[in-house]
């Protein structure tokens, strides 16, 4: 599981979902890369196609001593293929370092979209029909592909050009103006939701759509527009804008619409919290009765009641827990199944009982050091994990197996591939030095 | 309401594509799995949506038209459940249970929910069926918040308190007060998406074995390895990100500022920040030695944010939008969803469409968000509680006389 296979790793083996299908990821950033890990996990061949002249995120090829992510500080002499977010987002992908705007480049991308099943990109919607590699010409070379497209706003529309990072997306939604404490401004998550949820998004939609390429012989083009993806999650708010609801007018802080109390509570100890939620009535009932405070449940006993007097309910709950460790207040409620937990740092999610149980993370091997945790696979099917299969490619590794192995190239094609700058191993700003 | 106005208002039919033909019996009560089973009917799949008597616990939840609380009226239900049939069915009951397994003869995938030790044991029920009977493989998916094994696999838990264990929520949120959720039910969807996708897996495994694959979907381990950042760093540096509020830590500025009518995202700390300051016609501003550099800049962010906010509250959230994307800047206008609503954009692009139900006037829906070659799907409105209940009962397990119904309901199955 540890190094990236160098030969046939395409080998169709009925062991996981997608066995046998092959994936070209035109993914850089977030989204693109987000959707070609979930493929990689479900098991299809992912082959990363790169530019060495933009590296997607692996960092900058001479990065500043004492910046980075690298393991133990340490860049190395290939900083680009130390990036511990690369690593995270593009583990169990093949790598193709590929210069799509050459004409040698460009071939070779049709070739390769010839004897693929997928291809996914999340570029702006300029970038694929500039460099003529869109819908229209690898369609034309593969009637049966199918093809995926992320982008902040979709591929036609008067806003189609818009730049749109997550947090662009998570204001131009409607996400931000509901974002933020009761009190205070909408905010940003910080956290790219928008993308993550484009990219698990368009991994269904592609699998949904091999199987009507293979029952029509004719492949699908899907056009995903991210801020539709969030939209539609929101698409109640929709539906209740135009019905006179309260609800999506306003910023809740921590509670919710209809369940209550509910809320984020300091605990003894540095930045320790408590967050619960009461979603029944006996819950309070047991609730109230772990904090010895029957007269709550008395006076508020339905969640009508317990959203007017949250302030009052909050004070109470607050109270109860701010002299006392976050563990022992969140044990006390589990028992008297009340859905609680902490806020959970990192490093204690990383080392959580019930995840490694699961097997929740993988171990990403590091060169000359210890193996590290990186995120894992969303799935278990038929109690098998399916997550990392191998670590993440260093740039180009993989050039030789596709040019060779895939398409069949000879010596003198792939030296003159090479010769042009079509494709290589460096990045391009070192190459010229 | 210009837009409503515009569009015609359409009574549409349910959505072709590859799920055509393959069938899903879906146990959903919640948000997570509702939208998992909606996102496979927008491509063309048969949902068949079990409730109990009483109606989804979704139907119970609003928002409602003047938020009054009516079963058949949840907004929640009524975008995410449209073009499902709805039976019911007591699963408490063994009745209730055969019934189930009836339907589900011959499906291909099987959404449920169960909790992992319920007594009712749904889930066991429908695996003994499929072992029994030949020509029977559905496969089926399983959500749960902590999944069917572990430690903590019977804990009980909420939206908010899955975001706090995934460590996702302990980075959202100002500095100095409480940890920050995300609004709405937006993680709860963003599971269903997940479990959406290891649906399409299943459903693609099972087309090339001939076999049932089971997934095990659950809430904390996809939130948990969603992180964008956190556990690679931290794993690879020892470093731990703090909550930063909206001084988010790219650089400044990238952050959320007030205008004259709202809030606008203004995201400019790099290469853009010369074309930012040419446009609030402020080229001093890149030579000034607190503001010139990227580092410069983030040491003196309250005298550059009172510079920016002064040109800022001059404009409206739509102009500094509408500009500051012409100048390719990737400004985002913090939108209402009232505001959204007259979104050109979701209009042209047919995301947001009118829409008849019943006698309800025509609203505006959120459609499938996606698009496939020129064609947006869409789907027939939501059902009523138990609108196919007869049909599928005769479909499905043979019982085609009023009396057998009659029947079955002075029993409570149905």
């Amino acid at each position: 599981m540890s190094a990236p296979p160098t030969k046939s790793p395409a080998t169709p083996q009925a062991t996981l979902p997608l066995a046998g299908v092959r994936v070209l990821e035109l993914g850089t950033a977030w989204a693109g890369p987000f959707c070609g890990r979930l493929l990689s996990d479900l098991g299809a061949e992912v082959i990363k196609i790169e530019s060495r002249r933009r590296l997607d995120t692996r960092g900058p090829a001479a990065p500043p001593p004492g910046s980075g992510t690298y393991p133990d500080g340490l860049a190395g002499e290939t900083p680009w293929n130390r990036a511990a977010l690369f690593h995270e987002r593009n583990r169990g992908k093949l790598s193709l370092a590929l210069e799509l705007d050459q004409p040698d480049g460009r071939e070779v991308m049709l070739a390769l979209a010839r004897s693929s099943n997928i291809v996914l990109e999340n570029f702006s919607p300029r970038v694929l029909p500039q460099m003529r590699v869109d819908w229209s010409n690898l369609s034309r070379v593969n009637p049966a592909l199918v093809m995926i497209s992320m982008s902040g706003f979709g591929q036609t529309g008067p806003e189609r050009d818009y730049v749109a990072y997550g947090p662009t997306l998570e204001q131009a939604s409607g996400l931000a103006s509901l974002m933020g404490y009761a009190d205070g401004p909408p905010m940003s998550s910080g956290l790219y939701f928008p993308d993550v949820i484009s990219g698990t998004l368009a991994a269904g939609l592609a699998v949904a759509a091999l199987r009507g390429a293979r029952a029509t012989g004719k492949g699908t083009y899907i056009d995903l527009g991210e801020i539709e993806a969030v939209r539609w999650m929101l698409g109640h708010l929709t539906l209740a804008a135009q019905t006179g609801s309260r609800a999506g007018t306003a910023r809740l802080g921590n509670r919710d619409e209809w369940r209550a109390p509910q809320g984020c509570y300091p605990a003894s100890g540095d930045d320790a919290w408590v967050v619960l939620t009461v979603e029944t009535d006996d819950q309070w009932q047991a609730m109230t009765a772990t904090m010895g405070l029957p007269r709550l449940a008395a006076e508020y006993p339905t969640a009508r009641e317990r959203r007017t007097h949250h302030d009052e309910i909050d004070r109470a709950v607050h109270d109860w827990i701010a002299r006392r460790t976050a563990e022992a207040v969140v044990a006390d409620l589990i028992a008297a199944g009340i859905p609680a937990g902490q806020v959970a740092s990192v490093d204690q999610v990383v080392a959580n009982e019930h995840l490694t149980a699961r097997k929740a993370f993988d171990q990403h091997p590091i060169p000359g050091s210890h193996a590290r945790t990186v995120a894992g696979g969303f799935w278990t099917f038929d109690g098998q994990r399916l997550g990392m299969r191998f670590r993440a490619s260093d740039l180009g590794e993989h050039n030789e197996y596709v040019l060779r192995e895939v398409l069949g190239l000879d010596d003198a094609r792939i030296e003159a591939l090479a010769k042009s700058g079509a494709v290589g191993r460096m990045p391009r700003e070192l190459e010229a030095q | 309401m210009g837009v409503l106005d515009a569009a015609a208002a359409a009574t549409p039919s349910n959505a072709t594509g590859p799920y055509e033909g393959i069938r899903v019996v879906s146990l959903a009560q919640s948000v997570t799995a509702t939208v998992a089973s909606s996102l496979l009917a927008t491509l063309g799949a048969r949902v068949i949506l079990v409730e109990p008597p009483e109606g989804s616990a979704l139907r119970r939840l609003g928002p409602f038209p003047e938020d009054v609380p009516d079963r058949e009226k949840s907004a929640a239900f009524l975008h995410l459940a449209r073009g499902f049939e709805s039976v019911t069915l007591d699963l408490s009951r063994h009745g209730g249970r055969s019934l189930l397994a009836s339907i589900c003869r011959g499906a291909d995938l099987v959404i449920e929910e169960e909790p992992p030790s319920d007594a009712r044991c749904v889930r066991e029920t429908l695996r003994a069926a499929r072992e029994r009977e030949d020509a029977t493989c559905y496969s089926i998916v399983s959500l749960s918040p902590f999944g069917l094994t572990g430690p903590w696999a019977e804990r009980p838990s909420s939206q908010l308190v899955m975001f706090a264990l995934s460590g996702l929520m302990a980075n959202v949120g100002e500095a100095t007060r409480e940890p920050l959720q995300l609004p709405d039910s937006l993680i709860d969807s963003f599971e269903g998406v997940a479990a959406f996708t290891a649906a399409t897996g299943a459903l693609e495994w099972q087309a090339r074995t001939g076999e049932p694959h089971d997934v095990d979907c659950a809430a904390f381990d996809i939130l948990a390895s969603s992180n964008p950042h956190a556990i690679s760093r931290f794993s690879y540096t020892g470093l731990m990100q703090k909550r930063v509020g909206n001084l988010l830590p790219q650089g400044y500025p990238w952050t959320l500022l007030p205008c004259k009518d709202g809030h606008i995202g203004v995201i400019a700390p790099d290469r853009d920040w010369d074309v930012f300051c040419l446009w609030m016609e402020r080229p001093d501003l890149t030579q000034d030695p607190r503001f010139a550099t990227r580092v410069a800049r983030s040491q003196h962010i309250p005298e550059l944010e009172a510079v920016l906010t002064e040109w800022t509250m001059r404009y409206t959230k739509e102009e500094l939008y509408r500009e500051g994307q012409l100048r390719h800047l990737p400004f985002g206008a913090v939108l209402t969803i009232e505001d959204s609503l007259q979104s050109v954009q979701l209009v042209e692009r047919g995301f947001l469409r009118a829409i008849e139900s019943g006698d309800c006037p025509p609203l505006l829906y959120a459609e499938p968000p996606f698009v496939t070659g020129e064609n947006r799907p869409s789907l027939e409105p939501a059902p009523a509680l138990g609108r196919d209940t007869a049909k599928l009962l005769r479909e499905f397990a043979g019982i085609d006389t009023p009396v057998e119904l009659t029947h079955l309901r002075q029993e409570g199955v149905l």
